[in-house]
């Protein structure tokens, strides 16, 4: 396959991707984040890097996010939430950070995953189950790399969707024609 | 609602990447098999972290890849190797920094970015050019975001294709230490 063709079976994964998430779920994600005092994400890999995407957006309409393990992330304390995304659900770094959430408690766990019956999506107040197969499962007939579908749907979920729905909920917008540098939250230093 | 944002996104993703010369993503392709080492330049927001995410695959792929300036990991840039830079307006700071001292060095770089005729293009040995579009709710900005991502996503299927390497070998490569 040549690059386009393959930009093309990519893109129609994403679409079966984005595809039957339960949307009263995501709205559940947004009183959560909405009515948390500060918020934290963790994962691993590309799945952090990818959910950074969404970070950045909470940052950008006023919300306070941290990224676990970043140096200047601060304790978690009552009144928080930890959004973790794992496909599997089953990384155990993550649970181990769930865990402590549970022994500080009242600490809202979001989890983002593709496999709804993990452990993390059983220690969860809320479960974003994407439509994606668990990656190397024997559902999972993508034909990229393990987990690439996982984070496309985190990309267009999180991101798109889900950014979009709190800018419309908040009433506000990401600079309008003028662009994203408009923003007073958008960095300006590199 | 969600979901038509979604679909939205897709659709402006669908519309930019049919428009990208992928004559030209074919050459950085071949930058990137040629090279000795590949470095990223990964401090420009979300452009940059689409080229960490791409730089993780690479190293599953069993090619050198680093993220400029990532200490300790990160050696020495010298010619032969190819950096790549992912950039809105093709006038960030760091990356024209860079883009000085690659000059004197001698070392190629290729760009994606959706400004033509910026300072960082002058000097690029390769441009992508992705003419974004604003697409419903969402900014030009995003949408080239977006395709970006999903572009590097295809180079990566591309360059697996090309190295012979499979599904199950790029798994053994993932980390394993957490």
């Amino acid at each position: 396959m040549d690059i386009k063709q393959i930009t093309s079976t990519i893109m129609n994964e994403i679409d079966e991707a984005t595809k039957n998430v339960d949307e009263d779920v995501l709205i559940k994600v947004f009183s959560t984040i909405h009515n948390g005092n500060r918020i934290f994400f963790h994962g691993n890999g590309r799945s952090l890097m990818t959910i950074k995407y969404f970070a950045q957006r909470l940052m950008h309409q006023g919300y306070r996010v941290f990224i676990v393990n970043d140096v200047a992330t601060p304790a978690i304390r009552q009144g928080d939430v930890l959004v973790e995304v794992s496909a599997t659900g089953e990384d155990a770094n993550l649970i181990a950070a769930a865990e402590t959430t549970k022994k500080i408690g009242d600490i809202k766990l979001i989890i983002v995953t593709a496999d709804a019956s993990s452990t993390l999506a059983k220690m969860a107040d809320v479960v974003v189950k994407l439509n994606v197969p668990v990656p190397g499962s024997a559902e999972d007939k993508s034909i990229q790399p393990i987990g690439a579908q996982f984070e496309q749907a985190v990309l267009y979920t999180m991101d798109v969707g889900l950014s979009h729905y709190f800018m419309s909920r908040l009433g506000i917008t990401l600079g309008g024609a003028a662009g994203i540098n408009q923003n007073p939250l958008h960095a300006n230093l590199q | 609602m969600l979901r038509e944002y979604c679909e939205s996104a897709i659709k402006g993703t669908e519309e930019l990447l049919a428009k990208i010369d992928y004559k030209k993503v074919e050459t950085v392709a071949e930058h990137i098999l040629n090279a000795d080492n590949v470095f990223v330049v990964a401090d420009v927001g979300r452009p940059g972290l689409a080229l960490m995410n791409f730089t993780e695959r690479l190293r599953q792929l069993r090619i050198r890849a680093y993220r400029l300036e990532e200490s300790p990991p990160t050696p020495s840039v010298h010619k032969g190797d190819i950096v790549l830079i992912g950039s809105v307006d093709g006038e960030d700071a760091t990356s024209i920094t860079f883009m000085r001292s690659a000059k004197t060095l001698n070392i190629d770089y290729d760009l994606f970015t959706m400004t033509k005729g910026s300072t960082l293009e002058k000097d690029a040995t390769e441009t992508i050019i992705f003419d974004a579009e604003p697409k419903d709710e969402l900014i030009a900005e995003e949408v080239f975001e977006l395709a970006f991502y999903v572009l590097l996503d295809a180079i990566v299927l591309y360059l697996q294709e090309k190295l012979g390497a499979s599904k199950e070998h790029m798994q053994k490569e993932l980390p394993n230490l957490f």
